[in-house]
């Protein structure tokens, strides 16, 4: 029988990232078959340092509440029209993924953070996130707290609200970012995003 | 009598097909259900200048928005950011794809709730062609059974 094994791999670090592959073993050693596209980890998770938000319905969302479980976290603004719904129903095909093996549901929040807080208030933002996944969490704050959050994380965003239209846009990083059970951040995933390959990334990190 | 009356008319279909053939068509159009209350909803859809000449789609009207914008949607550096675009080329003999994390019509303020189901009647306008008008269906997400066109 070939031994063909998914595993994590110490073997190519990136700068302050590290890969997961796919391995064969041969022998006693490990051979990498192919770089990880869908997830990145860091090779230390970073610790975060407080910040203050709160969720949808109001309740604070700070850093007690990324500690745990796991979180997945996305940046976004609920007046775009493409990229965040087309992201968070791929968030909704993951979460039905993850549900085939109901214990790694218990363990994670999938949390939508808004970088556009002048439009974005909590009833609406409520209405929003849960119109994709009524377990998903909204959360929203003082700009400078967003910013506090983000920055640890390497979430970039651009609010181009100087253009005086109403409906400006927001540049905003495209990935999903993984905290850990610790409150660490632990790395991400960058897109494509596809809810398959996702999720068996986060069945490894179960594993680990 | 009456196969020979078939038989002419499948003969003028047969000649009239060329003027049919040079056409544009939208297919596998729709549009994402957006959260209620929302003011800003997108459109996808395969358009085909099946015509010898280059198009130029210069932009989108419908009775169920304010307005319509052409958008590309650029992941650069990790970074996503929607782009207007002034007009669009399709060449001649070729398809263009608008879908989800590329090219899309934006839809600013729907006059009403629009829910999967609904459909709703969109107008694309052409520099050096007559406009064409498609019902694009209301959907939560991209549509499975035309999916595999996509490949």
């Amino acid at each position: 029988m070939k031994k063909l094994i998914i595993a994590v791999v110490i073997t190519v670090t990136f700068g302050a990232g590290l890969w997961l592959g796919m391995v064969k073993q041969r022998g006693d050693r490990l051979e990498l078959l192919m770089q990880d596209q869908v997830i990145t980890i860091l090779k230390d998770p970073r610790g975060l340092k407080p910040f203050r938000l709160q969720d949808h319905n109001g309740t604070a969302f700070d850093l007690s509440q990324l500690k745990g479980k796991w979180s997945l976290l996305f940046f976004g603004y609920t007046n775009c029209p493409d990229i965040c719904p087309t992201t968070l129903t791929t968030l909704n095909q993951l979460h039905g993924e993850l549900k085939k093996k109901p214990e790694q549901l218990k363990d994670m929040q999938f949390v939508f953070i808004s970088v556009d807080p002048k439009r974005d208030q909590v009833a609406k933002l409520k209405k929003y996130v849960q119109f994709f996944n009524k377990e998903f969490r909204g959360v929203t704050g003082k700009k400078d707290e967003i910013a506090r959050l983000a920055k640890q994380v390497g979430a970039h965003y651009e609010v181009l609200d100087k253009s005086g239209k109403e409906n400006y846009a927001v540049n905003h990083t495209a990935a999903i970012f993984i905290i850990n059970k610790e409150g660490q951040y632990f790395g991400l995933m960058s897109p494509p995003l596809d809810p398959v390959a996702m999720a068996s990334r986060i069945d490894l990190i179960n594993q680990l | 009598m009456k196969t020979v009356f078939r038989f002419f008319a499948f003969g003028a279909l047969f000649v009239l097909s060329p003027v049919f053939a040079a056409s544009v068509e939208i297919d596998d159009q729709w549009v994402r259900e957006a959260p209620p209350g929302m003011q800003m909803l997108a459109g996808y859809m395969v358009l085909e200048n099946e015509t010898k000449k280059d198009l130029v789609l210069t932009g989108a009207s419908s009775r169920a928005f304010g307005s319509i914008e052409l958008h590309h949607t650029v992941i650069k550096n990790g970074m996503a950011s929607m782009v207007q675009q002034e007009s669009i080329t399709i060449p001649a003999n070729s398809k263009f794809v608008f879908k989800p994390k590329s090219y899309h019509l934006m839809l600013i303020k729907p006059k009403k709730q629009l829910k999967e189901g609904d459909t709703v009647k969109i107008k694309l306008k052409f520099s050096n062609h007559r406009a064409v008008s498609a019902k694009f269906p209301v959907r939560k997400a991209a549509g499975g059974m035309h999916h595999h066109h996509h490949h």
